[in-house]
């Protein structure tokens, strides 16, 4: 479809499912970003991906079209820089330092102490973590803009990384059986503190509906899990029968067997695991973008939780195979996918959206860099 | 006047405004369909946000208004009024020059602040904690050069008396906080260093080529003095700041595990400067000639000027700073006559040499 940007919007009044996305992406020029970006990558130590990082994003952002406009992403490199620096200087350098110190001071005989400590920088790491995302979300939101106004966020940074601390907290007491509340409650809180213009997002998933899917995950999981130990604790039995009987190379058939079959099922049994999960992550997206409301209108999702496995599986082979050359195509595919599936219900009408009134951030990202969090 | 449609978005609302735009001497109007013109933009303001796929996006100075056109003409004409659009080419290479500039910038400042900074925490560290840090090393380094403690061959009784005699002369002599333990490792680098702590190691090669006690009672002081000085305590520090520097700053391990071990143990120019200065006074206050170790630097540097120094670039008080302005001073003093005092007698000095055995 060829942008016809002077031409006025039609409007329509009754509510339809329209397309949302359009993506222009071509492969080749991405590529051709991705080899410069690299090439002055090697050339500055790395220093260069503060730019290099800018150059894709509005490229990437200018050749996505909502609703009839392309996206502007109005970033700069300089930006993220000095959000690095700032980060470097202010926090991560003087935190790993007093770590460091006292690390040191407690070496010999306070191992208990270290421990804690251990566990302590862990706790610190996972927060940071998730500050991190919340800023980078935060900071790429309000560089988007479309039709002239811009995107934004509101709420706490801090309030989020306890959040994900808390998150995968429970996640973990529980086996993982919890993920799935954490996860609309990290989610509702990003998309509640979400803005286009003068206007937030609605966000209303279910929980149950999410359970249905993702019990079939778990159980598979735990199918997983009960079958690794039975069959390691057979193999401990074998061991302990080996040992008794004669020492130096193992010479019993059948423990060799079951050890090389304890590897088979160890290694192999992820692949069912990944693609449940994978599975259940297309579910999740489509649930999650059909409970989204703006300004009138309700997303929706047509994408399965097949079609994002098998999505993300071709996509990471391609890359594999071709040692990373078919980026640029893996995520022409990904944006070809939400392109197919992501509509709009509603008269499409948006001109009675604002401005945005909330301050932007003067520079970005510092930390999501440094935990290299935030993808694109 | 030159004129042409374009798509405008006034910044205020998500409205889309097929306009005209009107090029004037020094700035353009934006006019509406009714004729009105709703926005006037300078030419000195204007800059381009994106270009691609045949639209060509502009914005101006502090405004969130945006200009979007997509005739070629109608961009080519602009561009020549416009001096501030810029097109992505220039920008890149703009950046690109930039980055070059900041990772400069960011090297040298790094190789100024870092052993300022490691300074300041050096005065931090207990000397307790010092010694912890250093039998870690110790321990490392002896498995770095023998499997495990027992297979190190250079432990002869005789020797290492000897060698602890010379040692604890010395060390009531010497000036720091610190205990000292010297060990010798088996190999024929002609080597010594002096880790965090008080631990030094001396390498058999640098005894094998000792002609007197006095010279290695001067390779002793001179490590001794590191210790006191802590300056491999420093060097950790300061390789941990570099560490942290390429895995933040560069995001990954530029500089490779090996090359930070290096730089860990590497001394600077006045580290060695120092341990020269004291080493001096070590050996004068314990009534030891100083001409033996000025000729054993002397005879290092004639080896070095050759190039045949140890292909292993372990850099120690002898290989990696070798000319310092003390040691030409010192090896004026070889001219002198040089005045007898404190030696290992002929016995011991057989003892150490036979250290690791024969
Ligand atoms: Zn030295």
């Amino acid at each position: 479809m060829e942008t016809d940007v002077s031409n006025d919007l039609r409007r329509s009044t009754v509510p339809q499912t329209r397309a949302l996305i359009q993506s222009h992406v071509a492969g080749f020029d991405l590529l051709k970003i991705y080899i410069v970006n690299l090439i002055l990558m090697v050339l500055t130590l790395g220093i260069y991906r503060f730019w290099g990082k800018t150059r894709l994003r509005r490229y990437i952002w200018g050749n996505i079209e909502i609703m009839g406009d392309r996206l502007e992403y109005s970033g700069t490199g300089k930006e993220l820089f000095i959000g690095f620096l700032v980060v470097f200087f202010l926090i991560l350098f003087p935190l790993f330092a007093v770590i460091s110190i006292v690390d040191g001071l407690l070496a010999g005989d306070h191992e208990q102490a270290r421990l804690v400590l251990a566990a302590a920088q862990g706790l610190i790491i996972v927060f940071l973590v998730g500050v991190a995302f919340f800023r980078a979300r935060r900071y790429r939101l309000t560089r988007t803009h479309w039709r002239g106004i811009y995107s934004s966020q509101t709420g706490s940074s801090v309030k989020y990384g306890l959040m994900v601390i808390a998150s995968y907290g429970v996640t973990l007491l529980t086996l993982g059986l919890a993920w799935p509340v954490c996860s609309v409650w990290l989610k509702r809180y990003e998309m509640k503190h979400t803005w286009v213009g003068d206007e937030p997002f609605g966000f209303s998933p279910s929980v149950k509906k999410l359970y249905r899917s993702f019990l079939v995950v778990w159980a598979i999981g735990l199918l997983y899990m009960i079958t690794v130990s039975i069959m390691s604790m057979n193999l401990l039995d074998f061991q302990t029968i080996f040992k008794t009987t004669s020492e130096g190379t193992p010479s019993n058939p059948e423990e060799i067997q079951a050890l090389i079959n304890m590897i088979f099922v160890m290694y192999l049994g992820l692949i069912p695991i990944g693609l449940a999960f994978l599975w259940y992550r297309g579910r999740a997206y489509n649930h999650f973008i059909s409970s989204t409301q703006f300004h009138g209108h309700t997303l929706t999702s047509t994408n399965t939780g097949f079609g994002f496995m098998w999505l993300t599986v071709s996509n990471s082979l391609l890359v594999f195979f071709t040692v990373g050359l078919a980026l640029p195509w893996a995520v022409k595919r990904y944006l070809n996918f939400v392109e197919r599936h992501v509509g709009l219900v509603g008269d499409g009408d948006f001109s009675q959206l604002l401005q945005s009134t909330q301050d932007r951030p003067s520079h970005g990202e510092g930390l999501a860099d440094a935990f290299d969090v935030g993808g694109i | 006047m030159q004129t042409f449609d374009a798509t405008y978005y006034d910044g205020q609302t998500a409205v889309r405004h097929a306009v005209t735009v009107h090029l004037y001497a020094e700035a353009l109007d934006i006019v509406d369909a009714d004729g009105q013109v709703i926005d006037q933009w300078s030419y000195q303001a204007i800059n381009l946000s994106d270009q691609g796929g045949g639209i060509t996006r502009l914005v101006v100075k502090d405004s969130a208004a945006r200009l979007v056109l997509t005739a070629p003409k109608a961009f080519q004409a602009l561009k020549k009024r416009a001096p501030n659009i810029d097109s992505q080419k220039q920008r890149t290479l703009r950046n690109m020059g930039l980055s070059v500039a900041v990772t400069v910038t960011l090297i040298l400042g790094a190789y100024v602040s870092i052993p300022l900074m490691a300074s300041a925490v050096v005065a931090l560290i207990p000397y307790e904690t010092e010694q912890n840090i250093g039998r870690g090393y110790a321990k490392d380094i002896q498995a770095l050069f023998s499997k495990d403690e027992k297979s190190n061959k250079c432990t002869v009784d005789k020797g290492v008396k000897a060698l602890n005699d010379m040692m604890a002369y010395l060390a009531t002599h010497s000036f720091g906080p610190f205990a000292y333990q010297v060990k010798v490792i088996d190999n024929d680098m002609v080597n010594a260093m002096a880790l965090p702590g008080g631990h030094i190691f001396i390498f058999r090669g640098l005894i094998d080529k000792a002609e007197s006690s006095d010279e290695l009672a001067g390779v002793l002081a001179h490590e001794m003095a590191h210790v006191d000085h802590r300056h491999g305590l420093h060097g950790v520090v300061r390789g941990f700041g570099f560490q942290m520097l390429s895995d933040m700053m560069f995001g990954g391990n530029v500089m490779g595990n090996l090359s930070n071990l290096m730089m860990m143990m590497s001394h600077s120019r006045e580290a060695e400067r120092q341990a020269d200065i004291d080493a001096i006074a070590i050996l004068r206050r314990a009534n030891i000639s100083t001409a033996g170790i000025a000729r054993f630097f002397e005879r290092l540097k004639d080896k070095e000027d050759e190039g045949k120094v140890s292909f292993f670039k372990i850099p120690t008080m002898l290989s990696s700073h070798p000319a310092s302005d003390i040691r030409e001073a010192l090896a004026r003093e070889i001219q002198s006559p040089s005045s007898m005092g404190w030696t290992l007698s002929d016995i011991q000095w057989q003892n150490l040499k036979a250290i690791c055995g024969k």
